[in-house]
């Protein structure tokens, strides 16, 4: 039967994820939007840098990509990076029509800041809240949209990514999701999937940002046959503090508003020469902090700063339109791989996450609007529940000494230990063992709660177990890439080799250890 | 202080009764409540020694931005990743809020807040992502307005602490206010402001905000709601008298 329009599920309450979805309504596009939470919820609230665009007169798209192209260490993907700065202008134009409140010039537009690796003023800013004012607004966008016409956009609220749905010829048909509330099981049928749960940060333990992005679902498309890509790949900060046992990013432009980085043994940040008056307008949740969190004057007391992992640059494998390895599923924002190559600042990154939703979203639209989208049969979809029931049952038994979060605790350490210092092969290659220890804990998992109702430890550990998939094929990559290039450091190999290694890392999932390609 | 003793009101389905179960913690210099919590996952254990199932809870951002963590921690809703385990008493009384159906132990029922948005026109309708369009000129004054009243987390402690929220008021609660004020002020949004005034004029609207202003005290992001309803309220009666006459 020939169905209307194309339906596709966007799995995730990102950037990334609200883009795609506006954009493929417009395009006439049926969309299921699956999400854990709200997107006020999102990962991405937590990043306080603005969005690059190349909006003032004398900037221009390509003077953008080349700015990209050298911060990304040589393996650029330079059509799709071309595209997105092409896009860049109308994503800040769009957002700022929808009600995101960057800041202005005296005439009244938008006025960009400098970022630190660019000669333009580039960065459209909303304060310290910019992420949090752009998924806002995302968000009153896609509520609205399907308030007026829930048959174009439908949100499946306190949904997670169980797995992907794939028909004998190897097409990805739909997705299985578990309800976080009862964990019962539902299969989603789709003529594309596009996975955009965000990056795998939170796989090491000194990182930004939400638990969340701990790379789950990005582990589950590997297991059923997606291509990892730049796994090794990640970006740091060192402008981060510490509150409790989490790290909280401070914007970089508070560095273009007169404060200072003291390096040193105890790195800090010193507002002494800055204007104080100035300096609590724009940054009033640093102020608040400093004041009841860590207890400190920061105009008297440098800030004590910490390096932290802001994004991971690996992720699926992608072409230009954002489709995997796998028909039929897409990957866009921090789930699929940066095209910036081996580093990018934030705000590109930002942008990454909103051009690649559109550029998604565009590319579905002209492989399935107008060709034949034949219903999946019944019985692929039971299937695929049924497996996911079987699993959740046998992590629900499973009555062993470990505990889930100590084994998490454990694994994210090991990460860390992975990228604290630049390592050497041999110790890559013990991490790689310890990894592969973890698995095996794994097995004598206890699990302590015996009540379904928003069961987080058996979701927890379904995912855990998926995480150790994706460490390893990451402290894999890493070894293979014996080179040093973005802020992939090696202590053996502490030059570039651009002879043998300027190239995208794959990787593909194997049961006996994953198959560098 | 070398452990953290938290006591936390628990309830294992919405429909149940609940009851109370302590915690005991190792306690490191700097730890916030979350932290506090989230300790309880590596060894479920009551201080009288009984296993138990870890407790429920909500978090994402663990910075303050996303609003998941809102709890009554000693009698006081707050985000709990950014209350310092030091500024409370012991042992730490941890519950739910208060004014939002109870899903499980700490986790509570938001929805209700994410579904007004769209009735209460709560946004500015787009055109295409893509569409060729000329830059608005908005002033520096009402950009710093919308900084200001924008960046709502949706965390929902506000309606937790404001009396005129209740179970049979039909008052929506001060978290939307700020945003209907602030879309007002945009070029493109003061097209919808009529409808947001209806909204803010209806039964659901501000008409029951008694000023209590413990929104204001209480917001994480430190949103002024007093005066955004305030302002609302002068603007709504002139959208009242406009109505009437056309």
């Amino acid at each position: 039967m020939k169905k209307a329009k194309p339906s596709i599920l966007i799995i995730g309450n990102s950037i990334s994820a609200g883009f795609a979805a506006i954009k493929a309504v417009e395009l006439g596009m049926n969309v299921r939007l699956l999400i854990e939470h709200p997107f006020a919820r999102s990962h991405d609230v937590s990043i306080s840098c603005g969005i690059d665009a190349n909006t003032s007169s004398d900037d221009s798209s390509e003077a953008h990509l080349s700015d990209i192209i050298s911060a990304g260490d040589g393996i650029t993907s330079r059509k799709r990076t071309g595209a997105m700065c092409d896009l860049a202008p109308n994503i800040c134009s769009f957002l700022d029509r929808i009600g995101v409140p960057f800041d202005r010039s005296n005439e009244g537009f938008i006025a960009p800041r400098r970022s630190s690796n660019s000669k333009y003023a580039r960065t459209a800013y909303a304060g310290e809240l910019t992420s949090l004012h752009i998924v806002a607004a995302l968000e009153r966008e896609l509520r609205r949209i399907a308030y007026e016409d829930g048959l174009a956009l439908g949100i499946l609220e306190g949904m997670e990514l169980a797995s992907i749905i794939k028909d004998s010829n190897g097409r990805c048909i739909g997705a299985t999701a578990i309800n976080c509330l009862t964990l019962e099981v539902e299969p989603i049928a789709a003529d594309a999937v596009i996975i955009c749960s965000g990056g795998y940060e939170a796989l090491y333990s000194n990182h930004i940002g939400s638990q969340k992005q701990d790379g789950a679902s990005i582990a589950q498309c590997f297991i059923q046959g997606a291509k990892l890509s730049n796994l090794e790949f990640y970006s740091s900060i060192n402008l981060a503090i510490k509150i409790g046992g989490s790290l909280s990013e401070i914007c970089e432009s508070i560095l273009l508003d007169g404060a200072k980085i003291q390096i040193g043994s105890n790195m800090a940040l010193d507002l002494s020469q800055a204007n104080p008056l100035l300096i609590e307008r724009r940054y009033p949740i640093l102020m608040k902090r400093c004041a009841e969190l860590l207890k400190l004057d920061p105009f008297k007391t440098p800030i004590p700063l910490k390096v932290a992992v802001r994004n991971s640059i690996g992720g699926i494998s992608i072409d230009d339109g954002g489709k995997t390895s796998i028909d039929g599923l897409f990957a866009a924002g921090g789930s699929a791989v940066s095209p910036c190559g081996a580093n990018a600042s934030g705000p590109n990154m930002l942008l990454t996450s909103a051009a690649s939703g559109i550029m998604t979203s565009k590319a579905i639209a002209d492989l399935c609007l107008g060709s034949e989208n034949p219903d999946p049969p019944a019985s692929l979809l039971d299937d695929a529940k049924v497996r996911v029931e079987d699993e959740i049952e046998h992590i629900a038994a499973m009555s062993g000494k470990e505990r889930p979060a100590q084994i998490d605790f454990d694994l994210k350490e090991i990460m860390f230990d992975a990228i604290k210092q630049p390592q050497a092969g041999n110790m890559i290659q013990s991490a790689i063992n310890s990894v592969r220890a973890i698995k095996e804990r794994i097995e004598s998992i206890g699990i302590a709660d015996t009540i379904r109702t928003a069961n987080r430890e058996i979701s927890f550990t379904r995912r855990l177990v998926r995480k150790t998939e994706l460490a390893e094929a990451l402290l894999i990559s890493k070894l293979a890439r014996e080179e040093s290039r973005g802020e992939h450091i090696r202590a053996d190999f502490p030059k570039r080799d651009d002879a043998h290694f300027m190239r995208t890392s794959f990787i593909e999932y194997s049961k006996d250890g994953h198959k560098l390609l | 202080m070398s452990t953290v003793l938290l006591k936390i009101r628990r309830r294992d389905e919405h429909d149940e009764s609940s009851y109370w179960e302590q915690f005991s913690v190792p306690y490191t210099a700097g730890m916030t409540v979350l932290d506090a919590i989230r300790l309880i996952d590596f060894n479920p254990t009551t201080t009288t020694g009984d296993k138990t199932a870890p407790v429920a809870f909500d978090c994402s951002c663990s910075d303050g931005m996303c609003g998941a963590c809102a709890m009554t921690i000693c009698g006081r809703a707050r985000l709990a990743c950014s209350t310092p385990v030091d500024a409370c008493a012991d042992p730490i009384v941890i519950e739910p809020l208060k004014k939002f159906p109870v899903v499980r132990d700490l986790v509570v029922d938001r929805s209700a807040m994410f579904d007004t948005l769209a009735p209460a026109s709560c946004s500015i309708p787009c055109d295409e992502i893509e569409a060729k369009s000329y830059p608005r000129a908005i002033s520096k004054e009402d950009t710093m307005e919308m900084q200001r009243f924008l960046g709502c987390s949706m965390c929902g402690i506000c309606i937790d602490t404001c009396p005129s929220t209740t179970e049979r008021a039909a008052f929506t609660g001060p978290f939307i206010f700020p945003a209907i004020y602030a879309l007002n002020l945009h070029p493109t949004g003061k097209m919808g402001a009529p409808e947001r005034m209806d909204f803010a004029m209806s039964r659901r609207g501000i008409s029951d905000c008694n000023a209590a202003k413990n929104c204001e005290m209480v917001c994480p992001m430190g949103i002024p709601v007093p005066e955004a309803i305030s302002k609302i309220g002068w603007l709504a009666l002139k959208h009242g008298i406009k109505r009437m006459l056309w």
